[in-house]
């Protein structure tokens, strides 16, 4: 399918992701209560909620790293219960603070990546452009024990976009990198968006929300609080449009910050 | 496997370049291979000599190899006991940050990861076995040991440390989902654990309160129905590494064979299991991981401070001492206030220790002799305290960022380390000497006032010198890095405790007396204490602690 034609062919209508009911608890604790979400196809969704709020919940159990204590999650129509292993193949998760593997080199990390996820073919072409753009070329024979965080983070960021992965899931991507990686990053996002790569950002930076995400669903207290574009959440928040999203966040998540997190019974 | 295999390739090739390249990891990989190869010269040299290994051997008469027997079984059960204690209480299936983050959410079979988990665990126990295989070759050369046989035990170990592990991490799997499931097979395992175990201590104790006879007890603890039964498969290897022997009858292959049906079985129901692991092991790997970390860099306190993060109390203060002292007498606050902190209530167990060995030592032991000279047990267990104080520093650099901007002197700042240090070691020794005093009436009191005065003495000055040590190789970051500056402390500490060693010696053989024998250590002992703070202190000023190691 050329790029043309699947811009044309978009339609965010179409989920590529779709969350249904999930519910986790950890022992007796409610860390997420039945919230349900999509992400369309080539569609950037920002996830936004305060600390403990259950955004890492959520993509972890997008990712069959925690298992739901309820609900179903659903990738390009296969569930994750029944075809983990298919729909894992099409994700990619960047976790916030990743842990890369010390002793392998740059190059080698990368290349086992591309290896799990069975994508070898495209590998050195689409590594090289990789690692150039976020300024790892001249380190990939270095061991990893050698990079700095940001530079990890890096790293974690070209695993993720190794593997043409149908859905890209972001957890806090943007700390502790370097602004000029950050924009790197911001601009490969929208690039995997035209390519119809659908995305999920979890994200405490209110204004790259604002400027990249097509749409926000905000958590508290594990309960989805309120999702639609900026100008649905400010509606929603009786705001006017020059509201900025920080406004509309603080007023959304304040009115429900009463509702405490309920344990088992 | 494929990308599993490749992963594992790169990393073990990786890692060998790495110590290659790298003298802290070098140094102490070469003396390790040195020592062991020894031991394999010396066994290939008599293998290749028969005559002169025919005149070395050594003949074990039937008696001491039943003692043997009984030991090796003990130490067996011990090992057995600890591995599946441990398992219940924080979970076997602990997985390294860069899995959980990098192979969790890839697309590789579950199946595949806790084999690859697995394959690890017994490489590990493979490599024990071969590094004690290969120091007790040469003691099984001497007793005539035939080489299959010796193979027979290296296999038979291995099965048995393969069965317990697939079991107890059936048993972390098929609970994962079940708190309560959990709690109960947990309670339910480890009760029948230590009734057993403490069945085995009670018949042994019985029997050595009876008759007085230390190695009969052993071998009536070890060799009874009840063990043989309930611990079957730990008396099957045992009689695969001691029945190897010559004059033991056993067959090697029948016990091999059982040994292997269970580790296969169990590694077949544990494949079998359809649970989801991954999540039950995400927070006890997290928590492995920062506990690795801080052993690897031999910084004990917050290994103590991680095992405590997890706890109920942990959320409260605990116990306090209200904040004393200005520079760097705040600092010996400081240093007690973490320490009682850290230690909370087992600080108690660390006072009626003493009295409580000096009463077993009363009640158990019939000999005189060694009874009067119980009071040097003090010298023994201060040693132990001196190697403790290394790691209470290494923490310490740990908050180099902070202690550094403190306008105070370096030797100071090493001084109020090493002061706290030895407060808390000298209210041990005054305890133990009061116990013994007090409940072992056959100890010598002359013996008592000099093993007191000497290891409150020795003990500063080889503190102090000890730190000289941590100051030299601050920043290591993995256990082998840890070797050079624990061999480095050894013999300053020799060094230290020679001067005082040779003036008890040679004062008492000149019959001096108690006062001034006890005068001449205290003050050889202060010398050589502000010698090594002094040097400490000096390399502490020069410390940088953004050097890379």
């Amino acid at each position: 399918m050329s790029d043309m034609t699947r811009q044309l062919s978009r339609d965010w209508s179409l989920p590529v992701l779709t969350v249904r009911n999930l519910t986790k608890y950890y022992k007796t604790t409610l860390a997420v209560d039945n919230v349900s979400l999509s992400v369309g196809d080539g569609e950037i969704v920002g996830l936004l909620g305060p600390n403990g709020a259950g955004k890492t919940t959520v993509l972890r159990s997008i990712t069959g790293i925690i298992q739901p204590t309820a609900g179903e999650i659903e990738v390009d129509g296969m569930l994750l219960s029944k075809q983990e292993r298919d729909v894992k193949r099409r994700l990619a998760f960047v976790p916030e603070v990743p842990n890369p593997y010390e002793m392998l080199t740059v190059m080698e990390h990368v290349r086992f990546i591309a290896m799990a996820y069975d994508t070898l073919s495209t590998f050195d072409a689409k590594c090289t452009e990789l690692l150039r753009r976020f300024e790892l070329y001249d380190k990939r024979n270095d061991l990893v024990l050698s990079l700095s965080k940001g530079m990890r983070q890096k790293l974690a960021i070209v695993c993720a976009f190794v593997h043409n992965a149908r859905t890209i899931l972001f957890d806090e991507p943007l700390i502790g990198i370097d602004p000029k990686g950050a924009r790197e990053l911001k601009d490969m996002v929208l690039e995997a968006k035209a390519d119809g790569c659908s995305v999920l950002i979890s994200t405490h930076m209110l204004d790259t929300a604002e400027h990249l995400c097509d749409r926000i669903i905000i958590l508290s207290h594990g309960r989805m609080v309120a999702e639609g574009t900026l100008h649905e959440l400010q509606e929603r928040a009786s705001m006017g449009s020059g509201a900025s999203l920080e406004d509309a966040f603080l007023t959304l998540t304040e009115e429900h910050g009463a509702g405490e997190t309920a344990p088992i019974p | 496997m494929r990308p599993l295999a490749y992963l594992h390739l790169r990393l073990f090739v990786n890692s060998v370049k790495h110590t290659l390249r790298t003298p802290r990891r070098l140094v102490p990989m070469v003396l390790l291979a040195a020592w062991a190869g020894q031991s394999v010269i010396f066994s290939t040299v008599m293998a290749l000599d028969p005559e002169a290994w025919q005149s070395m051997k050594v003949h074990i008469p039937a008696a001491r190899m039943d003692q043997i027997w009984s030991a090796c079984f003990i130490s067996l059960t011990a090992t057995v006991v600890t591995l599946v204690y441990n398992s219940l209480r924080d979970g076997l299936l602990i997985f390294a940050p860069p899995h959980i983050d990098f192979l969790f959410p890839a697309p590789i079979k579950r199946r595949s990861v806790l084999l690859m988990k697995l394959f690890g665990d017994y490489g590990r126990y493979a490599a024990y076995v071969i590094f004690v295989g290969v120091f007790a070759l040469q003691g099984y050369m001497l007793i005539g040991m035939h080489a299959s046989t010796a193979f027979y035990a290296a296999v038979g170990a291995l099965l048995l440390l393969s069965f317990v592990t697939n079991a107890t991490h059936l048993l972390n799997v098929v609970t994962s989902y079940g708190v309560a499931r959990l709690k109960i097979t947990a309670r339910v395992v480890k009760f029948s654990l230590v009734l057993v175990v403490s069945l085995l201590f009670v018949t042994a104790l019985g029997h050595y309160v009876a008759t007085g006879d230390a190695a009969g007890s052993l071998a009536v603890a070890a060799q009874n129905a009840l063990a043989e039964f309930l611990l079957a498969p730990i008396v099957w290897c045992t009689n695969l590494i001691v029945g190897s022997t010559p004059g033991m009858v056993h067959n090697p292959m029948r016990e091999l064979a059982w040994l292997a049906i269970l580790a296969g079985g169990s590694l077949f129901a544990l494949l079998r299991r359809p649970e989801n692991f991954y999540e039950p092991s995400l927070a006890i790997s997290a928590r492995m991981a920062r506990i690795r970390a801080a052993m690897n860099t031999g910084d004990w306190s917050s290994v103590a401070i991680e095992k405590r993060r997890d706890m109920e109390k942990a959320r409260s203060a605990g116990l306090s001492i209200p904040p004393f002292g200005r520079g760097a007498v705040s600092l010996v606050w400081k240093y007690m206030a973490v320490q009682c902190r850290r230690m909370g209530w087992s600080m108690l167990a660390l006072v009626l220790l003493p009295p409580i060995t000096a009463l077993a030592a009363r009640s158990l032991v019939h000999d005189a002799e060694v009874l009067k000279q119980s009071p040097y047990a003090i010298l023994y267990v201060v040693w132990g305290f001196i190697f403790a104080a290394q790691a209470d520093l290494r923490s310490e650099l740990r908050q180099t960022d902070v202690i550094k901007a403190i306008p105070i002197r370096g030797f100071k700042i090493i001084l109020a380390q090493v002061f706290g240090q030895w407060l808390q070691l000298s209210v041990f020794a005054l305890v133990a000497a009061v116990s013994i005093r007090w409940m072992i009436p056959e100890a010598d009191g002359e013996t008592l006032a000099i093993a007191l005065v000497g290891s409150l003495s020795i003990s500063i000055s080889c503190i102090s010198w000890s730190a000289i040590a941590v100051m030299l190789y601050p920043d290591c970051r993995d256990r082998l890095q840890l070797i050079v500056p624990g061999f480095v402390s050894l013999v300053l500490v020799g060094l230290t405790v020679l001067p005082s060693v040779a003036i008890i010696v040679r004062m008492l053989a000149l019959g001096e007396r108690l006062l001034s024998i006890s005068v001449t250590l205290v003050l050889i002992n202060i010398l050589l204490a502000w010698m090594g703070l002094w040097i400490a202190g000096a390399l502490f000023e020069r410390y940088d602690p953004t050097a890379q190691s």
